[in-house]
């Protein structure tokens, strides 16, 4: 789990953060051991790992010096002065992700400090000046690319580009799909209940979150914005991308088989919510579904999937 | 898969043609990415129409990505083209996208530096996760560009990736010889490839001829009047044919011919089937000759049986 602060220091009021969705550019699912090695980005450093009920392979936190001007919406001013902390993770050797995260507190000084004194709590950005925190919400979830103010987008991509370019991967595409892009922003206070509000952006697999939490919800918060990242790529890329094309495939006499079978063999096991993590984490979770009916959704285009794979296997296109 | 559109002299229709192949392959349903390597002149902005990169964008193009480390924006034509072609496209039951990655405006040549074919290989295979084609569009003759790609590509992570090169020229003499001299020439691809780790004979497999502007004895009956002209012009096409036979740019080596068609000639730009039935400005031969070319792109037993 990320650290958030040293206890000692004031707890964060706002958490801003960016995931990334991809499929890792490797022929086939990578086992447990490469996945493991894929993600030890720091020589030294621990790599997590969880086998069930999904595999899930955590890089350890990388930590990125800023100090920029935060992008604020309407009116007011800040300087973020601090540290980022992002990491990658593999699902099931297949889909990989970039997270970078960050926990605002306001600073105690005027000016900037030693780097030392950010250094002991990393992933905390001090605020210099005195904006309003639903100001700073909008301007960071409405930020353009590139950004104006603390750039995730740029962190993240990084984690991804630099886990793909690996040489441990054979770097063939055994599908293409977008990456997704869920920028997240969160409002921490004391006894608050998790809720969670969620927008689809009109770019194209972008989305934004707006949470609210407890401090010590952050883990979680974090956690559940990564976990939404997957489920939605999951459902857009067998929604948008392979039942799509194979539609158009079909008609066209081409034969979709491959991709099919992919999003059956490798996409769909990867469907679980994570509802079993904590209490917590279920009411926030159960609470997206009760809008959104995700679950529901990606069942019926599997269904969906399996129609289309018999319609080919019992009907082969004139051309293959 | 990587396609590199080049050519040794300008004015071939190099990017014209090559904007108009990705065309087709959108419309049959591929996500097509269209890469303004012409650092110093972009110009496939102009040809897609999209007015804010019309002679490249302001800024986050394609030479800011190499020359200052920013991101390389993506432009769905679909969005900023001010073509009714283009603009159509998404309403075209099963096509695909087509998306251009400008140039920049105050762009220019540059020398390559350490870092470059790292940051162009990472390019190509974030791409290439997903886009099912890309198109490269090289400047004209031996510039930093091409070798810049010849380097990113022989890096060992772009080693599974399809890579071919598509050579443009036109149907004259001094062009074939210009476009063989680029290609097997001292200073030529070939050449270029093997000093930064091709095998020469494996690059030259993956390179492939378009003969352009290539006036079509059988559509062009109105300009070709009297007895004696086509008979001079079919003696000398036939000649010009067992020029290229004799450099290795004969027809099998021959990926696309496209007819010469004034209205190309004079207004550089997509142009689709209302073109030629709807307005009957362009030929239908043209667009023929685009799609058949957009087809050779993944014909294996083209591109295998040499």
């Amino acid at each position: 789990m990320p650290r958030v602060a040293e206890p000692d220091s004031p707890a964060p009021t706002l958490a801003l953060g960016e995931v990334r969705t991809c499929l890792i550019q490797n022929q086939g699912a990578l086992s447990t051991p490469a996945s493991v090695a894929l993600m030890q980005l720091i020589p030294g450093s621990p790599v997590s790992k969880v086998e069930r009920p999904v595999r899930r392979v955590i890089s350890p936190e990388q930590v990125t010096g800023i100090d920029c001007r935060l992008n604020i919406a309407r009116e007011g001013r800040g300087r973020a002065i601090g540290t980022v902390l992002s990491h990658a993770v593999v699902t099931n050797g297949r889909v990989l992700q970039g997270s970078a995260h960050v926990a605002l507190t306001p600073a105690e000084a005027p000016e900037r400090r030693e780097w030392r004194h950010y250094l002991r709590c990393p992933g905390v950005v001090e605020v210099v000046g005195s904006p309003n925190p639903n100001n700073i919400l909008d301007g960071f979830l409405t930020d353009s690319t590139p950004a104006r103010g603390v750039d995730l987008a740029s962190i993240s991509d990084r984690v991804i580009e630099d886990v793909q370019g690996s040489s441990k991967l054979d770097h063939r595409t055994p599908l293409r799909a977008g990456t997704g892009v869920v920028r997240w922003a969160a409002t921490l206070a004391p006894d608050t209940v998790p809720t969670v509000g969620i927008v689809k952006s009109d770019v194209s697999n972008v989305h934004t979150i707006r949470l609210r939490g407890r401090p010590d919800d952050l883990p979680m918060l974090i956690r559940f914005c990564e976990e939404f990242a997957l489920h939605e790529w999951l459902l857009t890329t067998v929604m948008d991308v392979i039942v799509a094309r194979a539609e158009v495939d079909i008609e066209r006499d081409r034969d979709p088989l491959e991709s099919l079978l992919f999003a059956l063999d490798q996409l769909a096991p990867l469907w679980m919510p994570p509802t079993y993590l904590s209490e917590r984490m279920k009411v926030l979770w159960d609470g997206l579904e009760d809008r959104t009916h995700y679950t529901t959704l990606f069942k019926q285009q599997v269904t969906r999937v399996r129609d289309l794979r018999d319609q080919v296997k019992i009907r082969p296109p004139r051309r293959f | 898969m990587l396609i590199f559109a080049t050519s040794d002299k300008g004015g071939t229709g190099r990017s014209v043609i090559s904007c108009n192949m990705a065309y087709r392959r959108a419309l049959q349903g591929e996500m097509v990415a269209y890469l303004d390597f012409d650092f110093g002149s972009p110009t496939a902005g102009a040809i897609f129409d999209v007015p804010k990169a019309e002679r490249g964008v302001d800024s986050f193009g394609l030479h800011s990505y190499f020359a200052r480390h920013t991101e390389a924006q993506q432009l769905d034509t679909a969005l900023h083209s001010d073509s009714d072609t283009l603009r159509d496209l998404p309403r075209v039951s099963g096509a695909g996208r087509l998306v251009l990655l400008p140039g920049d405006r105050d762009g220019g040549e540059f020398a390559i530096s350490a870092d470059m074919p790292a940051r162009c290989a990472q390019l190509f295979l974030k791409l290439d996760r997903e886009f099912d084609l890309c198109v490269v569009d090289l400047s004209a003759g031996r510039s930093y560009a091409v070798d810049l790609v010849l380097e990113a590509t022989a890096r060992p992570e772009l080693s599974a990736l399809t890579c071919r090169w598509l050579v443009f020229h036109r149907w004259t003499k001094q062009h074939i010889l210009a476009a063989h001299g680029l290609v097997f020439g001292e200073k030529g691809l070939l050449a270029a490839g093997e000093r930064r780790g091709h095998d020469p004979a494996e690059l030259n497999k993956a390179v492939r001829y378009v003969r352009t502007a290539v006036v079509d004895l059988g559509v062009d009956q109105e300009s070709v009047t009297r007895a004696a002209q086509g008979a001079w012009l079919r003696a000398y096409d036939q000649k010009l044919r067992e020029q290229a036979d004799k450099l290795r740019m004969g027809r099998a080596r021959l990926a696309g011919q496209i007819p010469y068609d004034p209205m190309l000639q004079w207004s550089e730009q997509v142009i689709d089937d209302s073109d030629v039935r709807g307005l009957k400005i362009a030929n239908q031969a043209t667009v023929q000759a685009f799609e058949d070319l957009a087809a050779k792109l993944t014909d294996e037993s083209f591109w295998g049986g040499l």
